[in-house]
């Protein structure tokens, strides 16, 4: 019996997103924009997602007077990502 | 990018090249660090050299307190560095700490002696000297095997490797003055050399 996938992180954006997360302490929204290639408006929109279910939280700061938003994976999401990754070792098999 | 569902061989696709984006981008410029460390040390070390082979007084030694200098610049280029960065990454800062570590224990070392010699005037500072020199020896072949582990980097962990065992070795058989040209080669192969390989290797990709 496969494990179900989580809804949330099965999709190519969010999947990348997290991937990019999990490896680093933080990265802002220009540096998920350029990695990802996803548009402002998609990208907005998949990390409101996945800072709505606390996978990632999120902070909006001012540097230089210019707005930043930086980005970095909660406990929740890191739980999630390797929940997932177990999940999908049964699919490869 | 889009939000299109995926098939179980797509989500290790990404999962596997965002590991390997972001080891790319902590390559960037990952060697500047170590060739600051290099310049600063192959500069104070043939200094000490060349002011104790000159005057015999190896009281030179504390010059070593000048990498409190180095330390300054380096941080500032790091602070400096660390606006335009639009990522942190673990090991980066994992590396970042162990060469401040390394800077702790150098200046600290050299503090600590120099009140050992201004209290106790029955230390033979000669041999104490060479022993300061023997400790950061050691001290900068550890760290910069930490360094070669995690950026797994051949070079630099058998360069570490030689340096932290091959600075004993030759503290039994070197004398005086001649202790700190070790520093000075060991600063050229473990830090200056590979710090520009590093760095060569993170633009040609």
């Amino acid at each position: 019996m496969f494990k179900k996938l989580d809804p949330l992180l099965h999709s190519e954006l969010r999947l990348a997103i997290m991937s990019i997360l999990i490896n680093v302490d933080e990265a802002d929204f220009v540096y998920l924009k350029a990695e990802t290639e996803a548009s402002s408006g998609n990208l907005s929109v998949q990390l409101e997602k996945l800072s709505e279910a606390k996978y990632i939280e999120i902070e909006k700061l001012f540097e230089n007077n210019k707005p930043r938003t930086i980005c970095r994976i909660t406990e929740i999401g890191i739980e999630a990502m390797g929940n997932y990754i177990e999940a999908l070792k049964d699919y490869i098999k | 990018m889009e939000t299109n569902e995926l098939n179980p061989e797509k989500s290790l696709q990404i999962i596997s090249e965002a590991i390997r984006r972001s080891r790319r981008e902590f390559e960037k410029n990952a060697g500047t660090p170590l060739i600051i460390w290099g310049v600063a040390i192959l500069i104070i070390s043939l200094a000490v050299w060349f002011v104790w082979k000159s005057t015999d007084n190896p009281a030179w030694n504390f010059l070593w307190f000048s990498t409190i200098i180095f330390w300054i610049v380096l941080s500032f280029i790091e602070k400096k560095k660390e606006k335009e960065v639009r990522v942190k990454n673990f090991l980066g800062e994992i590396i970042g700490y162990v060469w401040i570590s390394y800077g702790i224990f150098a200046v600290g070392l050299s503090a600590v002696f120099c009140i050992i010699f201004n209290t106790n005037s029955n230390l033979e500072i000669y041999f104490s000297s060479a022993f300061l020199v023997l400790i950061i020896g050691i001290l900068l072949g550890f760290s910069a095997l930490i360094t070669g582990l995690l950026v797994k980097n051949k070079w630099i962990v058998i360069a570490g490797i030689i340096n932290g065992l091959g600075t004993p070795i030759a503290y039994c058989f070197l004398s005086g003055a001649d202790m700190t040209l070790l520093i000075s080669i060991a600063s050229l192969i473990t830090l200056l050399i590979p710090g520009i390989i590093l760095n060569l290797q993170s633009r040609k990709e």
